[in-house]
């Protein structure tokens, strides 16, 4: 579904990710694991063409992703992000709506894949649709996140540290949760993450980077039983973390 | 308070009216910068190089002084309502830019990137997103803008655009207190009440009320508000008269009282009407008969032919303990007696204010053509005091009487020149601090002596009565002694551009007011 071949970026010289190549499966969950500045964040960020590529190809469904116009591009894939980069100024139903607005949804329409998603995510309808993001907690506030990404119903999900924001056991309680949603069962979904515990928990595979590179990509159990080298064990303890 | 406002009451139509035009100017010349200030800081926003430059140079605006702005106008567009918008709108650029530039700079990153991946572009981001979350510090920008140009549109009264600034530099000129409260509590009203509805504004939720919709409301209020605005109409003639003229009874007043003249006027400062007369703005201004701008403009002064300008006529005023104790001082001042009229007086006063010449020079010259010239003496019998009020014909005057004392008597001069205005240089005579200075009689009458006005209008109707007026009543009230006439009236006058008034055949104010007539009627 989502093909990237050789795909090298740099900014002012500084190389942020070099020469990579995989590919995402339907309703596969590849997650992007490493440390911070390994060019995780970059590689999912080149997806939906929020950055440019130095070289390379990224194809989604057989299509270059620069032959398409951006807009249309990002609309048709799910982003969600660690700051949740929720509208302060758009009610929870509002920014739910974002997305199926830009694409000239009737209204009826949207308003009832906004009840249905909120309910889906956990969320009450009644009580919170017309609540402005800051009066939600933060746990909430990225269900909100996850909703709106899935809105019109992308078949992609870009997601760049979802639960990065949240307290270990509203983190662990989401994920859960998350896992059980089964819209998302259906997405092909490319996460961020340098948490191990969200790798393992939520992985198809995981695609391991280090200084730009990919390490190691995987299952969870290649991973872990057969690591290629020292880092990925280390890694793989926690010993990054 | 009563008398304020019964001076309410009795200028309630022009208040009403000056206070709409003040609006307007504001309105307008706001409108115009929101409508250039904020793309221009939208544009700084995306492009930080051009910030310094675009902040920089809207910033350089700010800070030339109002006046200077508005007398800049004047050759690129005239007097009235377009210049005084035009200086005001300049005025409200900085901070609507500025603020723009802030509140779009201001908006979280996270909430555009997070925009961008949903798929909007950038149009989208800038309606939805960035104009929505900066809109309190834009509109704070707004606000401040406003609360400067309400204050600022109060300096466009002195190019003739109208507004509040009217009541308060006639009040100034005419010593009105109640007539600068009328134009200044108003204009703080204004002041205070955009602030608070911008204010409003401010907490207004702008998504609820669509954006375009705002705009496209605040836009249409402004229109209305600029088509209230007075409009020059061409063909019938334009007087310019500043605002102390326009206060006057024996200005204005008593031009439509006396003369029934029926003429269109705009309220102008003195510093800029001129210049508005010989770039053909106005027709007729009012001024003094001995200006040297008469002159250097190309003007003709028109005749007064019903005497309602009191006359000015300048003589030296002189202590009669100075006389007594110098007897030869009459003889010798009274030797420039009648020998300088309005146009040599005027001349004189060019040839110092726009050829740049020392009074001295200018005198000197003068007195050697009329041979009256004679080099000092030896200025060993004692000393004079001269003084004299700060302006050009004042100086040359005393240059021209200190050349005659040292060159006809024994005695030396000390002058005392730029004592301010009439009150001190009368004090100081009166005081035995100088000995002398020249005066005109309507001075003498109108501020030294103010008679009841019954008296003042009998006796305004010829020079000969106020002059043997002023002289009785300053030698019996203060034994000061009024020598005779130098000859010139510098009194109010109305002047047309010699061309124009040729071309009309217009001489006196008669004329002018018949030509008004046979047109206003056709």
């Amino acid at each position: 579904m989502i093909e990237v071949e050789h795909l090298h970026k740099s900014f002012n010289g500084t190389i942020a990710v070099r020469d990579i190549s995989f590919e995402v499966n339907k309703g596969e969950n590849l997650i992007l694991l490493g440390t911070s500045g390994c060019g995780k964040t970059t590689t999912l960020r080149m997806l939906n063409r929020l950055i440019l590529p130095t070289s390379g190809n990224i194809r989604i469904n057989g299509q270059d992703v620069r032959s398409a116009q951006p807009e249309k591009l990002r609309r048709g894939i799910g982003y969600v992000m660690q700051q949740t980069g929720l509208f302060p100024h758009y009610t929870v139903a509002e920014n739910i709506a974002i997305v199926p607005k830009l694409e000239k949804w009737p209204k009826e329409k949207i308003a009832e894949r906004t009840r249905t998603l909120m309910q889906k995510l956990g969320l009450s309808y009644e009580e919170q649709a017309h609540m402005f993001p800051h009066e939600l907690s933060g746990g909430q506030q990225q269900r909100v996140g996850i909703a709106r990404a899935l809105a019109a119903d992308p078949p992609i999900l870009l997601m760049d540290e979802p639960f990065g924001a949240l307290d270990p056991i509203t983190r662990q309680k989401i994920r859960n949760d998350f896992k059980e949603v089964d819209e998302l069962k259906r997405k092909t979904i490319v996460m961020v993450t340098h948490d191990v515990q969200d790798a393992f928990a939520l992985a198809s595979r995981i695609c391991l980077m280090d200084k730009g590179s990919i390490v190691q990509l995987g299952t969870p159990e290649e991973l872990r039983e057969q690591p290629v080298n020292d880092f990925v064990s280390r890694f793989l303890k926690g010993e990054y973390n | 308070m009563n008398a304020f406002f019964e001076f309410l009451q009795s200028q309630s139509d022009k208040l009403i009216q000056q206070t709409l035009t003040h609006i307007s100017l504001t309105m307008v010349s706001v409108m115009i910068a929101i409508v250039i200030g904020v793309p221009l800081g939208i544009l700084v926003a995306r492009r930080p190089k051009l910030a310094g430059a675009v902040l920089g140079s809207a910033g350089v605006m700010q800070t030339i002084p109002s006046i200077a702005l508005l007398g800049f106008m004047i050759p690129l567009l005239g007097i009235g309502p377009q210049p005084a918008i035009v200086a005001l709108f300049l005025y409200a650029l900085l901070p609507i830019i500025r603020n723009t530039y802030t509140g779009i700079t201001g908006v979280d990153a996270t909430v555009i990137e997070a925009a961008r991946g949903l798929g909007m572009s950038s149009s989208q981001i800038l309606f939805k997103v960035e104009l929505p979350l900066s809109m309190p510090v834009l509109i704070a920008g707004i606000r401040t803008a406003t609360v400067i140009n309400v204050g600022v549109a109060t300096l466009a009264a002195y190019i003739a655009a109208g507004g509040l600034g009217e009541f308060i530099f006639g009040g100034i000129a005419l010593n009105n207190t109640n007539m600068i409260l009328a134009g200044a509590i108003p204009a703080a009203l204004l002041a205070l009440l955009f602030d608070f509805l911008l204010s409003r504004l401010q907490k207004f939720n702008w998504r609820k009320y669509k954006l375009k919709a705002g705009i496209i409301g605040i836009a249409a209020i402004s229109l209305l508000f600029f088509s209230m605005l007075p409009s020059a109409t061409k063909g019938k003639l334009l007087a310019g008269f500043t605002p102390e003229f326009m206060g006057r009874t024996d200005g204005y007043l008593g031009l439509k009282e006396h003369y029934h003249l029926n003429i269109r006027t705009v309220v102008i400062n003195d510093a800029v009407m001129y210049q508005a007369m010989y770039e053909g703005k106005l027709d007729v201004v009012s001024g003094y008969s001995t200006d040297g701008r008469i002159r250097s403009y190309n003007l003709v002064t028109l005749e007064d032919d019903r005497h309602i300008f009191p006359p000015y006529f300048a003589a030296p005023v002189i202590r009669t303990s100075a006389l007594e104790k110098y007897p030869e001082l009459e003889a010798t001042l009274n030797l420039l007696a009648g020998r300088i009229n309005d146009s040599i007086m005027t001349m004189l006063n060019y040839r110092v204010d726009f050829l740049k010449k020392a009074p001295a020079t200018v005198a000197r010259e003068f007195l050697e053509t009329q041979g009256l010239y004679q080099p000092p003496r030896s200025g060993s019998k004692g000393m004079v005091r001269i003084g004299s009020k700060i302006f050009t014909e004042q100086y040359i005057l005393v240059e021209m009487y200190k050349m005659l004392i040292k060159g006809y008597t024994d005695l030396d001069v000390s002058s005392k020149t730029g004592l301010g205005g009439t009150k001190i240089c009368f004090d100081a005579l009166v005081n035995d601090q100088i000995d002398l200075y020249p005066e005109y009689t309507g001075t003498g009458l109108l501020v030294i002596l103010q008679p009841p006005a019954i008296l003042v209008s009998e006796l305004t109707k010829s020079k000969d009565s106020v002059y043997n007026y002023v002289r009785e009543q300053f030698l019996r009230q203060y034994d000061l002694r009024w020598l005779q006439p130098i000859g010139f009236n510098n009194a109010y006058a109305l002047m047309m551009r010699k061309g124009t008034a040729e071309e009309l055949q217009i001489n006196s104010i008669s004329d002018l007011t018949a030509y008004l007539e046979k047109n206003n009627k056709r």
